[in-house]
């Protein structure tokens, strides 16, 4: 197990830069995910980390020693490919104990490592078969297996589920948490599916344009997102964006926007009327979103059952909300709804620069 | 577009391209079939215009006089596999070396290298001749096998860099990642992850160079005597001052055809894969 710092790592491809002054400090033993869209950087930080690619700038620290030079043997990582990467002419224990074969180990040695590894990833049947005649789910245990048996420092998962369909992609999250708990060994995981790295994380680094835009536990990201952009790539439906203007009539402070207004408690109000803060952008997730007797008209324009809960976006002059109500309910397009926004989930946003504005009551 | 017009539409594609490769197949295959059935015929029967087909025209004795002369056929075969089993190993060790470096290593202008290499290719072998002659006498390998190694290696190597170049750039790299993570150095990557799945390419510029270095006359004329004599050279032999022996040469041309015929045919599988890999994914 190992600590993993990144200070102000740069990388560059000729003019491209991905990576733009990552930082990031992992701990000894924790699960991160690097997060983000097509481009973002993820892959190429977590190469830079391998030492598959070198660094253009910046520092990378294993346990407090720089390893910019090290090859990615002596970092002592051990890495899964997102197309699996098994050699196609090896044996799945061939593939399992290929590196210890590098490392000259005796045979026996080798023999029963691969045994146990198989028998930790439930791949003992199948030790004799071709990479080629195994199912996705088994190829990907295979890659799991050839990392576990080197016993390194730090695991590193390069989207690795990508190529599985959905139920095998949801119970191989289940057996990757199931063996870091087991392990405890320090793992770095990229995906761009925001669904899989809140289920499987300790902490998230979401990143954006080769840099990092927040790192937080799952519950920060999803609650305190630091900008608009963190909200909306969290959380699905996305978080809903509303642009208008805090306006105060009577000690009364409420959020306006185009024909409608939703009232805001006093403390918050107070502390958006400053000087650049009259207009904001408001974000509210649906879960958030309540219809109720009163507060502002709508009319009903989308309405999503999908089983435990159902999505119904209603719309009104100059704004469209989506709120999310439990269970099975029927709404025809074009009944008429009230909305009123819970204030523990309204999220306040600088217009310009998209930098979330710290609420008291907004934090949760 | 109805669907009768479609079949029709179908139909008529089919029809072209089988009509197509049935004049290629033909225009290939008419010279060797020509050349087996010649093998077999007196010569009076085929200098004869139109050639004499009938039954009684068929004989063996084109072959029974080639074995007769079974030393220096032995020696041309033996002289021809030394250098035509050589030039292949050779061209294997070293193309598939350096087409792996210019496809994946960080060589110093490795695309014009490559691109060099490529431009040998468009010379015709008579244009080096001389210079290839001077330099094999400046190191006394004229009428030797390293010697005719050595000029086969200017011709088939280039061919086997190409085609292997475009295999080697169609692997995964991650691959070859997965392999420098385990601990493997470039070498070992190439020799135990490379080279093992690269087998179709392999056999296939194997297959090519043999072929290559077998049927070459042009070099083999020019750079060998008598310790070197090639087959193309002796099947040659048979035209004489004042009669050629068509039917003792075609015969001989017919044995000389054997060991690429067999090979091909073993080899098959390997050559269309190793081919078609290099040529959809290079």
């Amino acid at each position: 197990m190992a600590n993993v710092q990144l200070i102000d790592i740069t990388k560059s491809f000729g003019s491209f830069e991905a990576c733009r002054g990552v930082n990031l400090t992992i701990d000894d033993g924790e699960f991160v995910t690097l997060l983000g869209p097509s481009g973002c950087g993820k892959s190429t930080t977590l190469n830079l980390i391998a030492g598959l690619e070198s660094v253009s700038g910046g520092q990378i620290l294993m346990d407090g020693k720089v390893v910019n030079e090290l090859t990615p043997f002596e970092r002592d990582v051990a890495m899964v490919f997102q197309n699996y990467a098994l050699y196609p002419q090896m044996s799945v224990a061939e593939n399992i104990g290929f590196s210890l074969r590098l490392r000259r180990r005796p045979k026996a040695e080798i023999q029963q490592k691969v045994r146990a590894v198989a028998e930790l990833l439930e791949l003992e049947p199948l030790l004799h078969r071709l990479p080629r005649e195994l199912s996705g789910g088994q190829q990907q245990r295979v890659a799991l297996g050839r990392a576990v048996i080197r016993e390194p420092k730090v695991f590193l998962f390069d989207e690795p589920f990508s190529n599985l369909d959905a139920a095998l992609r949801v119970r191989m999250r289940v057996e990757i948490k199931e063996l870091h708990q087991r392990l405890g060994i320090t793992s770095i995981f990229v995906t761009h599916d925001q669904e899989e790295a809140m289920s499987i994380s300790d902490r998230i680094a979401i990143m954006r344009s080769g840099k990092i835009e927040q790192f937080g536990s799952p519950e920060e990201v999803y609650s305190r997102p630091a900008s608009v952009y963190v909200a909306q790539f969290i959380g699905s439906p996305r978080t809903d964006l509303l642009s208008g203007t805090i306006e105060c009539s009577e000690g009364q402070h409420r959020f306006q926007v185009g024909g409608g207004a939703f009232a805001l408690p006093g403390e918050i109000g107070q502390r958006l009327t400053g000087p650049n803060t009259g207009e904001v952008d408001l974000g509210i997730r649906a879960e958030h979103v309540i219809f109720s007797g009163e507060g502002t008209p709508a009319t009903v324009t989308i309405c999503q059952p999908i089983g435990p809960s159902t999505f119904v976006t209603a719309a009104w002059e100059g704004g469209t909300l989506t709120a999310r109500l439990a269970g099975i309910v029927r709404y025809e397009v074009g009944d008429r709804v009230h909305i009123q926004l819970d204030p523990a989930g309204v999220l306040f946003f600088d217009r310009e620069s998209g930098v979330r504005i710290e609420t008291s009551t907004a934090a949760t | 577009m109805s669907p009768s017009r479609r079949r029709w539409r179908q139909l008529l594609g089919d029809t072209v391209v089988i009509t197509g490769l049935g004049v290629f197949v033909i225009w290939t295959l008419a010279p060797i079939v020509w050349m087996i059935l010649s093998s077999f015929l007196f010569q009076r029967a085929l200098i004869t215009k139109p050639p004499n087909l009938s039954a009684d025209s068929f004989t063996l004795k084109n072959f029974q006089k080639v074995f007769e002369a079974s030393d220096a056929l032995i020696n041309a075969f033996t002289n021809s596999a030394i250098i035509a089993g050589g030039t292949t190993l050779i061209a294997l060790a070293l193309g598939s070396a350096a087409a792996y470096a210019l496809a994946r290593l960080q060589v110093p202008a490795g695309n014009r290298i490559a691109l060099m290499v490529l431009a040998t290719q468009m010379f015709p072998g008579i244009v080096i001749i001389i210079p290839l002659f001077i330099v094999l006498t400046r190191f006394k390998l004229i009428d030797t096998h390293v010697g005719m190694m050595a000029v086969h290696l200017s011709f088939v190597l280039p061919i086997v860099i190409w085609i292997l170049k475009g295999f080697f750039e169609a692997i995964p790299r991650d691959l070859e990642r997965a392999a420098a993570v385990d601990g493997a150095t470039t070498f070992q990557t190439f020799r135990l992850v490379v080279l093992p799945i690269s087998l179709p390419p392999l056999f296939a510029s194997a297959v090519f160079a043999f072929i290559e270095s077998w049927n070459d006359f042009l070099f083999a004329v020019i750079m060998t005597r008598m310790n070197t004599k090639t087959v193309p050279i002796l099947i040659s032999e048979f035209q004489g001052n004042y009669q050629t022996a068509f039917g003792q040469m075609l015969a001989a041309a017919t044995l000389a055809s054997l060991p690429v015929i067999i090979i091909a045919i073993i080899f098959r599988r390997y050559i269309l894969l190793g081919f078609s890999e290099g040529a959809i994914k290079g």
